[in-house]
């Protein structure tokens, strides 16, 4: 098995679709929860004047230090998807290959080969014990 | 089968007590005597700068609230709900008996006394805030935005430095002076009604008292409507 992968992006369009499934729902989340607190924060003091005074100056630093830190979180958070989605979709690539060249060579004694920290390794485990019976009962 | 139509039984009565309610002709919401030295139980207090002292005072078995500021800025608000279109008019008693010490040549948002009509929505910029203030320095009838933001209307409804210490009883249709102020009717409903007596601008003291405030419908059955206006009462609390 080999150990490291140099591409992250292997299949685009559901390596995106996975970090979407994950950015949208924590944003929208986040989103939420700023403007519950900030409700429920407003819907206390209520008068208006605090509101101004106490309320929306920390609103600012707040929403100043969101704007700051947003980028980072939203680029560490990519790139973790990113990272953990190649688990996934690297060895379905590296599957949907090894099958491809079998299917063209015909040559059943080839073998599936995942990478050491890639996920589904019972995948491939389970392709090559059927090779293994395709290749016995071609002998 | 009983089961099944005990949710609905449920919905039903509940329905039945909503609309009882919401159509009932009563014509008084809510009324605040202040008779009670626990009757400021059920308020709430925000303090901005300094606590000023709110407090029941009883004469002659007739209670008010007392509040008292030195250098100081806090309110005290009770929660209410209730759309204004339903219950416009706002009513209460009030007294200032020391103004904050301003400079003519520099108004300051000090007053001794406010009421305040909070009408919150889902986000403060969305909110609306009728102050009606008691002014020294400005006349009656008199609305201005506050310094603190455009969505906060003052509106003065009672003015000078002479009528310190006299009781007055004002009586303003919100529903119509929220129209008057952000030029649109009133949606929202009113969330809070607030008193606030403030001299911390102006490090001075303010003293004002507070009596009898009243949500109620626009008229009685039968009667003539009340409309906005104020008038000089003849309180046992007179000072």
């Amino acid at each position: 098995m080999m150990n490291r992968r140099k591409k992250y992006l292997i299949n685009k369009p559901i390596q995106f679709q996975i970090a979407a499934m994950a950015i949208i729902p924590a944003f929208l989340a986040t989103s939420f929860l700023y403007f519950i607190i900030n409700y429920f924060i407003s819907r206390e003091i209520m008068i208006p004047e605090f509101i101004v005074r106490i309320l929306l100056p920390t609103l600012k630093k707040v929403n100043i230090t969101l704007i700051a830190i947003t980028p980072i979180a939203l680029f560490i958070l990519f790139r973790t998807i990113l990272y953990n989605s190649n688990k996934i979709t690297g060895p379905l690539y590296r599957l949907e290959k090894d099958l491809e060249k079998i299917i063209e060579t015909n040559d059943f004694s080839l073998r599936v080969k995942f990478r050491e920290k890639d996920h589904l390794h019972s995948l491939a485990v389970k392709t090559n014990k059927l090779l293994e019976k395709l290749q016995a009962n071609n002998k | 089968m009983l089961k099944v139509f005990k949710p609905s039984l449920f919905a039903i009565t509940g329905l039945l007590l909503f609309y009882s309610f919401a159509f009932s002709g009563e014509f008084l919401l809510k009324q605040f005597l202040f008779d009670d030295q626990k009757d400021l139980n059920s308020w709430k207090e925000m303090v901005l700068d300094g606590k000023v002292d709110y407090f029941i005072e009883i004469k002659d078995e007739n209670g008010f609230v007392h509040a008292l500021s030195e250098n100081a800025c806090s309110a005290i608000y009770h929660r209410v709900g209730y759309k204004p279109v339903n219950f416009p008019v706002l009513t209460w008693k009030w007294s200032v008996l020391k103004f904050p010490e301003k400079d003519p040549a520099n108004p300051v948002d000090d007053y001794a006394a406010r009421i305040y009509a909070i009408f919150p929505s889902i986000s403060f910029s969305t909110s609306k805030f009728i102050e009606y203030i008691w002014a020294e320095d400005l006349p009656e009838g008199h609305i201005q935005q506050s310094p603190s933001a455009k969505n906060i209307m003052q509106i003065v409804v009672r003015s000078g430095r002479d009528n310190a210490g006299k009781w007055f009883e004002e009586k303003r249709n919100i529903y119509d002076d929220y129209e008057l102020v952000f030029g649109k009717k009133a949606k929202t409903s009113v969330g809070a009604i607030a008193i606030m007596c403030n001299s911390n601008i102006t490090k001075s003291t303010a003293e004002c008292l507070v009596d009898n405030i009243k949500i109620e419908k626009l008229s009685e059955p039968g009667t003539e409507s009340p409309g906005t206006g104020s008038q000089e009462v003849q309180s046992d609390n007179d000072e």
